[in-house]
């Protein structure tokens, strides 16, 4: 236990080590941050009390920022630094180690993302909630709430992108599967307009698929829905995603053995 | 024996020949990078769905309809996938790794011009996907909005396009330069190239005069795509950017390229200088 | 014209010859560098990368370049080349400051990087080649015939069609040579080129480059810490230590200079046998005995090995013995130790 832990602070520290990347990510944040809240405030301006399907404009506002501030932890820069490590043959080493290598490299992705978070997500977050009004949790509950629910979407994001990387068990272009998926994240996930916005049928698959434990759960729970339902189907994302992530995993290892790495 | 290399001639045909060469060695494997084009183009449809779906939910945004704003998207993916096609691999992470290991040095000693030698031995295939689902989806917004395609608004549309792709393409050089001098810090012109060009998107006059001022006057975004599209559309434009300014537009654009080009010879001197 | 291919042995006593004052009638390139200097800015302050140095290169030479890591070898080849402006000093290339003229002199110059590739990694090498020749402009018969003349010299035949990603080691470092003369450089630099090489591929870039020097009469300098490329190839060596040359000459005249020291090793049959040097074995010392073994120092010009090798075997029974010939590194390391400077006309 105490192994994994040593890797969450590794890997926190290991972020923290990259100062300068912070500040251009903090500016980054910040520069789509306020792009998009005027794109929003432009649209609810006819209308600033009309909710439209189900956002109100500090809804809308509170999605922008924190979509900012879940960017850089679900789609990380070290995305394919695990494939990699696979087609290089470098995870071999990972295999020959005693312990959990999935569970290892979650708890080192913990302490990155959680740098990250900390550093990078949070703070334009609260700064923009001191200018604009967002409808950010007030009460404690609530607050740990979205806390919970940010970290329940991070490891799902971990997961999902385990299975990306995968692919590198079976070919050396494992960047292609995750190339063409990744339109298709990036519009159903909800980056660029909330799923909300979606049409009736469109929405609802949304929120029945893991993209939307990973992105717009913490964004639900932060601007008010009942917390323990989106929670739970998180958890449950993550149990079941961990599941087949895991189960790949034994089957790329078996596959090497089999055929001599 | 006489000199075998002859001292001058020759020119801009080296070049091309360079960019075929680069881009015949990707493509030893062609379905690789064709999956990467599509998904770059991909990318591009979604984001101008999602806001073509958005602004129609709210009816208008800033008085822009939903096509004539997805126009606005459509062009600046299309100049920003022209642009990266030949800029992307001069982005601070590729360019400072290249410099590192010093396959720049390399590069000096070529008789070439290195600059050029860059753009052209690295020309990214794969962004062609980014333009043509661009040109594509100008095409359906002009469609949507009633643009007439007259020959001068032909001109119009491929000025925008140009423009952009030049802004873009002279960021990434800036961001080159940069990189001369300062590894990580660099990595602040992808705000630009990616940030500007989201930006560009959305009719300049929904944000505040800062934002405003910086990308119609210092990093002339606005006057590239949002100033031909009101050109486009017919449109008069708000007051301190009205359509008039098409003529500006051009000029705008090889001003900012100018002083991108001043920055690469500043940066190159400093590394020839101090070996970096 | 001699082919250099692999497989044929090299001539010891070629580069013998070849060591003659070079004809100044040649096509080679001069080399001029006066008080050079290039200084870096570090953490820790100024840093003088090369502290004045200076020497001339006649048009033909073959120049070994050599001295320990950082000691400013790369750095002085990078201010010859026009990738460095110097800190103070002045450097002249075949008539042009490098720096200045940087494109210019480029269409005369060729490098080699020993690490690094100028190729385009997946295209066939015949297409490599068609771009250099559109690079510097050749005309296309000039360029035919040339190429003819390189590909049979350098036994690039059979390779010619091949992805250059698909060559081996060796093979690609003919590959590279090719590419870098072709356009018939007036001047080379090359970085390593036979790092990482077997024995046959050393042979036949090193049959290459002494045919280049010989028959083109280009001017070579070789950058390289393999005593066996400077010794088969070079008339002159130049060290560099700490940013200032500490030699310039040739290697025999190094050696002799500075009394570098052979190993004799011999395995004795009885490993608790005393093997003591007396004064008819004119200085040699034993140095270190462990076991069956004992190494023996001496010098060349006091006493040779056969003469050596005849008083051990008088006075023991051996099993096995071998001869270690004097490392650069080592006269090095005792160059900068600040031993004395060699006498001259030793």
């Amino acid at each position: 236990m105490r192994a994994y832990l040593a890797l969450v602070s590794a890997g926190f520290r290991r972020q923290a080590a990259y100062r300068l990347a912070l500040v251009s990510g903090l500016l980054t944040n910040l520069f789509f941050g306020v792009v998009r809240t005027s794109l929003f405030l432009a649209l609810y301006q006819a209308r600033p009390e009309a909710a439209v399907n189900g956002l109100d404009y500090q809804d809308a506002l509170t999605y922008v920022w924190m979509i900012q501030a879940l960017f850089g932890v679900i789609w990380v820069s070290w995305i394919w630094e695990f494939p990699e490590s696979v087609r290089s043959g470098d995870f071999v080493t990972e295999l020959t180690r005693p312990g959990d290598p999935w569970l290892r490299q979650l708890a080192y992705e913990l302490g990155r993302t959680g740098q990250l978070l900390v550093f990078r997500s949070t703070l334009p977050l609260l700064g923009a909630a001191l200018v604009l009004p967002l409808a950010l949790p007030t009460t404690v509950p609530g607050a740990l709430a979205t806390v919970a629910s940010m970290l329940l979407a991070v490891v799902v994001s971990f997961e999902v992108r385990y299975l990306f990387g995968l692919a590198a068990f079976w070919t050396a272009d494992f960047r292609a599967p995750f190339s063409i998926a990744f339109p298709l994240l990036w519009l159903v996930g909800g980056f660029t307009i909330p799923v909300d916005y979606f049409p009736g049928p469109v929405r609802a698959a949304a929120e029945a698929s893991p993209l939307s434990a990973m992105v717009m759960a913490p964004i639900h729970v932060a601007i008010g829905w009942p917390a323990w339902p989106v929670l739970a189907g998180q958890a449950a994302w993550v149990v079941v995603l961990g599941l087949v992530s895991r189960g790949g995993l034994a089957l790329a290892c078996r596959r090497m053995v089999v055929h001599g790495g | 024996m006489a000199e075998l290399a002859r001292p001058t001639g020759g020119g801009l045909a080296v070049y091309g020949r360079l960019v075929s060469a680069g881009v015949r060695g990707r493509v030893y494997r062609p379905g690789w990078l064709l999956v990467r084009t599509i998904g770059s183009g991909l990318i591009i449809l979604a984001d101008g769905f999602a806001v073509a779906l958005v602004v129609d939910r709210f009816g208008t945004l800033a008085g822009w309809s939903a096509p004539e704003v997805v126009l606005l998207v459509a062009l600046s993916a299309a100049g920003q996938g022209l642009g990266l096609l030949l800029g992307d691999r001069l982005e601070p992470t590729y360019f400072s790794e290249l410099v590192r290991r010093g396959t720049f040095d390399q590069v000096l000693v070529r008789p070439t011009s290195p600059l050029a030698w860059l753009i052209a031995t690295q020309v990214e295939a794969r962004y062609v996907g980014r333009l043509l689902a661009g040109v594509g989806m100008v095409a359906w917004a002009a469609d949507r909005s009633g643009v007439v395609w007259s020959g001068g608004h032909l001109l119009v549309a491929l000025l925008a396009l140009v423009c952009c792709a030049t802004l873009v393409l002279s960021i990434c050089v800036l961001g080159a330069a940069l990189t001369f001098a300062t590894v990580e810090g660099s990595e602040v012109v992808n705000i630009f190239i990616y940030g500007g060009v989201t930006l560009t998107g959305y009719p300049v006059q929904i944000y505040g005069s800062v934002l405003r001022f910086l990308f119609v006057w210092v990093v002339p975004f606005a006057l590239a795509v949002y100033v031909p599209a009101l050109v486009l559309l017919g449109r008069t434009g708000p007051p301190g950017l009205p359509a008039a300014l098409i003529w500006v537009s051009p000029v705008a654009t090889a001003g900012f390229t100018g002083l991108a080009a001043l920055g690469w010879r500043h940066g190159l001197r400093h590394y020839v200088g101090t070996g970096s | 014209m001699t082919p250099a291919v692999p497989g044929s042995r090299p001539d010891p006593d070629a580069g013998q010859r070849e060591r003659a004052r070079p004809d100044p009638r040649r096509r080679g390139a001069g080399i001029e560098v006066a008080g050079l200097r290039k200084e870096f800015r570090t953490r820790h302050g100024r840093v003088a990368a090369v502290a004045g140095i200076e020497f001339r290169v006649a048009p033909g030479e073959f120049v070994g370049y050599a001295g320990p890591n950082g000691a400013g070898k790369s750095t002085t080849v990078k201010m010859m080349s026009g990738v460095l402006v110097p800190s103070a000093g002045t450097v002249v290339v075949d008539g042009l400051v490098p720096w200045r003229e940087r494109r210019r002199l480029a269409r005369r110059m060729g490098v080699v990087f020993g690490q690094r590739t100028q190729l385009w990694w997946d295209l066939p090498l015949v297409d490599s080649l068609d771009l250099v020749r559109h690079l510097y402009h050749m005309e296309e018969p000039t360029w035919r015939r040339r190429l003819d003349e390189l590909a049979s010299l350098l036994g690039l035949g059979p390779l010619l069609s091949q992805p250059v990603r698909a060559l081996s080691l060796g093979q690609r470092m003919r590959a590279e040579l090719a590419a870098a003369v072709l356009p018939g450089p007036r001047v080379l630099f090359l970085d390593e080129p036979t790092i990482g090489l077997d024995v046959e591929a050393k042979a036949a870039v090193r049959g290459f480059l002494r045919h280049l020097n010989a028959a083109d009469g280009t001017t070579i300098i070789l950058t390289t810490h393999d005593l066996d490329d400077i010794t088969q190839l070079c008339s002159r060596l130049i060290i560099i230590d700490h940013g200032r040359i500490v030699y310039d000459g040739t290697i025999d005249d190094l050696h002799t200079a500075y009394g570098s020291t052979r190993m004799l090793v011999v395995d004795l049959a009885d490993p608790t046998a005393a093997l003591t040097t007396g004064p008819d074995w004119a200085g040699a010392q034993v140095v270190r005995a462990e076991g069956h073994r004992r190494w023996i120092r001496f010098a060349r010009d006091q006493i040779s090995a056969a003469q050596l090798v005849a008083l051990v075997l008088d006075r023991h029974q051996v099993i096995d013995l071998s001869i270690v010939e004097p490392d650069i590194e080592d006269v090095i390391r005792r160059i900068y130790r600040g031993e004395a400077p060699p006498a001259t006309d030793g």
